[in-house]
């Protein structure tokens, strides 16, 4: 049962340096505006097109959350947004989210956000601070992030705002005035996280031509204790390692994700969890996707042993060259190619099959992130496969090494085990034992 | 087969090889990347030795480490036949030498096998300092040099000074000197003309009793130990009863041959003659190289001058990764040693490594290609614990023990006095760096004894100085502080008493076995200080703190602490991030696996290394 949808937008006006997500930059691009515009559009159609396809396959019937990211799905017109909500209408959710960046979230957008049923807007701040923000080539000025912030204020939307610790040229005061900034606005959840610096962006490479310069591990892990004295004593929750609420405004969507539930993602770079059986209904939907037997358009078959032992599946979509994506925009527009589906340019990437014991070791794994996460019942169930000897060894060492705390119902992450949580999880994915994950 | 060597089997002994007139032997002096390997291949390509198809490059060096880090370690012998202009084929026979200090020996028997020697000098470069070395070795054994200029087909050759350059820093005529690009074949022909003209054919009585110096020797699994020998004197053949004079050992020949690089039987070798032989021994020590084979019923009166045992000089601790690994390593070590009589080996057990073996090298270079071999030959992953010498302690009690590890030098209560090995060590530098040298060579304990010109622009220093010493990191020193020109050769001197100590290193509050040294009481205290700061860089933070102490039996002299960690790489763990996260723990689980945990601390393997290089 696919609890949670994920609609992806890979398009971006223009590529942040850190960004090392599956996104077109468009003033990188080949094309002229008007171009960009038709690409988008076709993607939106696109998309539409897929949620039709697993509406009609009553796969999302029971979907609770609905969450489209990026990219940046900000620069989606009013009418895209229609388009593109319409194959949902009937359905109920109980959260939608729509993720925007300052510098182009519109009230008119705002206004066709509110009408197609989203409930909650996931702003990509960053910071309030100029000089962070052009530190890493973000495209929204603070003067940006003030003007959406109050454009929100006048909505009954929720609104979540994404920040980020640990920019060149932040200090524990800067930090704390945009988190006082925020705070003055409907901000009623934030996700704070260290600025990872990841292999072949710009900004990896301006750190290594001294360009650009990072705080250290020990600075970094005082903005973050910083960062969370503070927002607790604003009263917000500190419920999974990077994220705060005020109470009854935590993320369902993203929950979902952490507490194992499964959920398909749409469009490229578009991630799905499924069991076993959900898979299976939606084989026939996707010539791409992989089986136990040989298909047309796929070179590689899952094998019958991973397959019988098989829990559940990751996978992702990718089209066959991010270029081609583009030419055939490109070869639409000119009227070249008359209309080429953007489904044929489908590919399956990240590939795995997880064992009974691997989905637990990952159930626990996830739920380690959650202050609720590892209760008594989720430790049970993951015992059955994984040992109980096992989980409790891991557990009381754990415990003993500080990490986690033992309450009434269950465990809970310490403080020290938030910044150190990859400590936590993997010790408690090594409870999956040698056997590789099936991958393809 | 080529219709010339047809003939040269069938008139063998009488034929082409065997005319000494037409024999030469020589082997070719080059600094490393100046071009020796190159000039190799090209003249085994011109006398068409090897066809193209089995063209690799670089021919001689035929293990991967050779021809990866550009050095020879063993020695070899290629026969190739050249027809000069003069319209006579000649038999030259190339021997090629181990070119690093770890193997002077190695190079003194295989120049004692050649009457000339190829010196070749990379002409945008000039003359480097390893080429000194063993320019001097060749010239102590009165061999004729042919000086070569490589390269001249870059820009950037400058031929007339580097001619100036042999002529003064080697004190060589070079107004003669051939140039060559090996790269485009250009002078090659000239070359080998030169070496026809120039050096001298061998002498010897093929009728006296038989006299074979052994340059080299491998251990075939099927036909035993096979061995490159030079003969001075007499003849060779199949089924001859002969004698080893150094081990004592006899055994009959199975074969003789040449060897153009692949073997080639014939019917015998004779005086002056190159090549190999099939002694179908089973144990590799006994066939040693410097050692003179002759016959068992008409033996030579004097051997060949200048055997020495090849004695490791220098210890240290292998130990696997992977405990289960201990079996591996111990077969590895048993098959490396039969090609290298030379590595010696036994069991050693660590509290803090496991069961592992000490191993015995002749310097620290052998000591790092063979790590390498087993690393990559036998799949392995090692540690490898700070070379040792080997002490002699005497004790209270009256007892000399022979300590090549640290761990296992009695308390200080029971020591009367340590002796540590001497060399007599040679410095080969040009006159500006001399002052560099002697700061250098007196902060390593080096006692001057005096310096000689040998040209305007060398002067050759000679130090008395502890092995322990050297193997630290005085090469690499010698090599930066006189901007690579100091050249270095030594030998065993003596053992001479010093005031040495254990220097512990505790990591959190445990002593680590594996970490300990050896190292002169006035000098514990700065270098136990240097090493601590140097593991705090090396180990990575922990989940907790972990405190680095070096003492001298209980008492701590330094300290310092590597701090706990504080924040892990935290990422966004979304949709797709799921996958990607489980990846990176896999990838922190596989890097935590290649190093050693000691106590509940990580320590990778580098540390283990640390004490090599703590000078700042």
């Amino acid at each position: 049962m696919i609890e949670a949808l994920y609609l992806h937008f890979p398009f971006c006006k223009r590529k942040c340096d850190y960004c090392s997500f599956f996104s077109f930059d468009l003033m990188r691009g080949p094309c002229e505006e008007e171009e960009d515009r038709s690409a988008i559009s076709a993607y939106v159609s696109f998309l539409k097109r897929e949620l039709e396809k697993v509406r009609r396959a009553r796969l999302i019937d029971e979907v609770k959350t609905v969450y489209v990211g990026g990219g940046t799905p900000s620069l989606l017109c009013a009418e895209d947004v229609e388009e593109l909500f319409e194959p949902l209408k009937g359905l109920s959710f109980s959260e939608i989210t729509f993720e925007a960046n300052p510098e182009s979230l519109s009230e008119g957008l705002l206004w066709a956000l509110k009408k197609a049923g989203v409930t909650r807007v996931s702003l990509g701040v960053q910071s309030i601070n100029d000089d962070e923000l052009r530190s890493v080539r973000r495209l929204s000025s603070a003067k940006d992030c003030e003007r959406a912030l109050q454009l929100l204020d006048e909505t009954d939307l929720g609104v979540s705002a994404d920040v980020i610790v640990g920019l060149p040229h932040q200090t524990k005061e800067s930090l704390e005035k945009t988190l006082n900034l925020l705070l003055a606005h409907r901000v009623n959840h934030l996700s704070v996280y260290p600025l990872s610096v990841e292999e072949g962006t710009p900004l990896e490479r301006n750190i290594q031509a001294g360009k650009t310069r990072v705080g250290s591990e020990d600075e970094e892990a005082e903005l973050m204790e910083g960062a969370d004295s503070f927002l607790q004593a604003a009263g917000y929750i500190h419920y999974e390692i990077a994220n705060y609420a005020r109470p009854g405004h935590e993320a369902k969507h993203n929950i979902a994700y952490w507490e194992g539930k499964e959920y398909l993602g749409l469009g490229f770079a578009g991630a799905s969890m499924l069991q076993k059986e959900t898979y299976e209904a939606l084989l026939p939907l996707y010539p791409a996707l992989p089986a136990v037997a040989q298909r047309p358009h796929v070179r590689k078959t899952i094998s019958m042993p991973a397959w019988e032992g098989a829990s559940r599946i990751h996978f992702c979509w990718a089209p066959i060259s991010s270029k081609a994506l583009f030419s055939h925009q490109k070869n639409e527009t000119n009227g070249a190619s008359p209309s080429c589906n953007l489904e044929e340019l489908l590919l399956v990437k990240d590939f795995e099959v997880l064992n009974h014991a691997q989905a637990a070791a990952e159930d626990l794994m996830l739920g380690a992130r959650l202050k609720e996460g590892l209760s008594r019942e989720t430790i049970e169930i993951s015992e059955d496969f994984l040992g109980k000897e096992m989980v409790d060894e891991a557990m009381s060492e754990l415990c003993k090494e500080g990490f986690l705390i033992e309450k009434p119902g269950g465990f809970e992450v310490s403080e020290r085990g938030w910044l150190l949580g990859n400590h936590i999880f993997g010790k408690l994915w090594d409870l999956a034992g040698d056997t590789e994950v099936f991958h393809l | 087969m080529k219709s010339q060597e047809k003939e040269n089997i069938q008139n063998a002994p009488a034929g082409l090889s065997s005319d000494q007139s037409k024999i030469r032997n020589f082997s070719v002096i080059a600094h490393i990347d100046h071009g020796k390997s190159t000039i190799a291949d090209r003249i085994l390509e011109q006398t068409h030795t090897v066809s193209e198809r089995e063209m690799t490059s670089q021919l001689l060096d035929q293990m991967d480490i050779e021809q990866e880090r550009g050095i020879t370690i063993k020695s070899n012998a290629v026969r190739v036949l050249y027809t000069a202009d003069n319209g006579k084929t000649y038999t030259l026979n190339l021997i090629d030498t181990p070119g690093h200090v770890d193997f002077t020996y190695e190079v003194s028997r295989s120049l004692a096998a050649c009457e000339g020697v190829v010196l070749v000098v990379d002409g945008t470069q000039g003359v480097e300092a390893q080429t000194v070395s063993n320019t001097l070795l060749a010239m102590q054994a009165d061999l004729e040099i042919l000086p070569c200029i490589n390269k001249i087909d870059l820009p950037s050759a400058d031929i007339e000074r580097t001619k100036k350059e042999i002529e003064e820093e080697l004190a060589i005529p070079a107004d003669d000197a051939i140039c060559v690009s090996a790269k485009t074949g250009e002078g090659i022909h000239q070359l080998m003309e030169a070496i026809v003209a120039d050096i001298p054919a061998p002498l010897g009585d093929p009728r006296a009793p038989l006299k074979a110096l052994i340059i080299d020797s491998w251990f075939d699994a099927y036909r035993g130990v096979v061995a490159i020998i030079r003969i001075f004197e007499g003849t060779i053949k199949g089924h001859d009863k002969t004698h080893l004079m150094v081990t004592d050992t006899d055994f009959e020949v199975e074969e003789v041959g040449v060897r153009q690089p692949s073997e080639f039987p014939l019917k015998t070798l004779s005086a002056g003659q190159v090549g190999y032989v099939v002694t179908g021994l089973k144990d590799p020590e006994l066939v040693q190289v410097g050692d003179t084979i002759t016959l068992k019923d008409c033996p030579t009166k004097e051997p060949c001058q200048g055997y020495r045992e090849a004695k490791p000089m220098v210890f240290t601790g292998f130990f696997p990764i992977d405990t289960n690994q201990y079996e591996t390593l111990r077969d590895a070590l048993e098959k490396l040693r039969l090609n290298d009589p030379a590595l010696t080996y036994e069991a050693e057990t660590s509290a803090a490594l496991g069961f592992g073996f000490r191993v015995g090298f002749l310097g620290v270079l052998h000591m790092e290609v063979t790590k390498e071999r087993l690393e990559r030959e036998f799949d392995l992953e090692l540690v490898a614990t700070a070379p040792s010498v080997d002490y002699h302690v005497f004790t209270t009690a009256g007892e000399v023990l022979e300590i090549t590890s640290p761990q296992d030098l009695p308390d200080s209560q029971d020591i009367e006095k340590i002796e540590e090995p001497f060399l007599a060590a040679k410095i080969i530098v040009p006159p500006d760096f001399v002052g560099a040298v002697m700061d250098l060579t007196t902060e390593h304990r080096g006692v001057f004894k005096d310096m000689v010109y040998l040209s305007e622009n060398t002067v050759e220093m000679h130090y008395s100085m502890p092995l322990s010493e050297l193997i630290m990191d005085y090469f690499d020193q010698l090599k930066s502080r006189t901007k690579g020109y100091a050249s270095l050769d030594y030998e065993f001197e003596k053992y001479v008493e010093s005031d040495l100590v254990r220097l512990s290193i505790l990591l959190a509050g445990d002593e680590v076995d594996a970490l300990s040294f050896i190292v002169d009481r006035e000098k514990a205290y700065q270098k136990g200080k240097l090493l601590c700061e140097k593991l705090k860089k090396i180990i990575p933070r922990q989940l907790f703190e972990v405190p680095i102490q070096a003492s001298i039996g209980s008492r701590i002299i330094a300290r310092t602490t590597v701090s706990a960690r504080r924040k892990d790489v935290l990422a966004k763990c979304y949709g797709g991030d799921i996958s990607r996260k489980r990846k990176l723990l896999e990838k922190q689980k596989e890097g935590k696996k290649r190093m050693k945990q000691i106590g509940s601390v990580d320590v990778p393997q580098e540390a283990f290394m640390a004490i090599l290089n703590v000078e700042e």
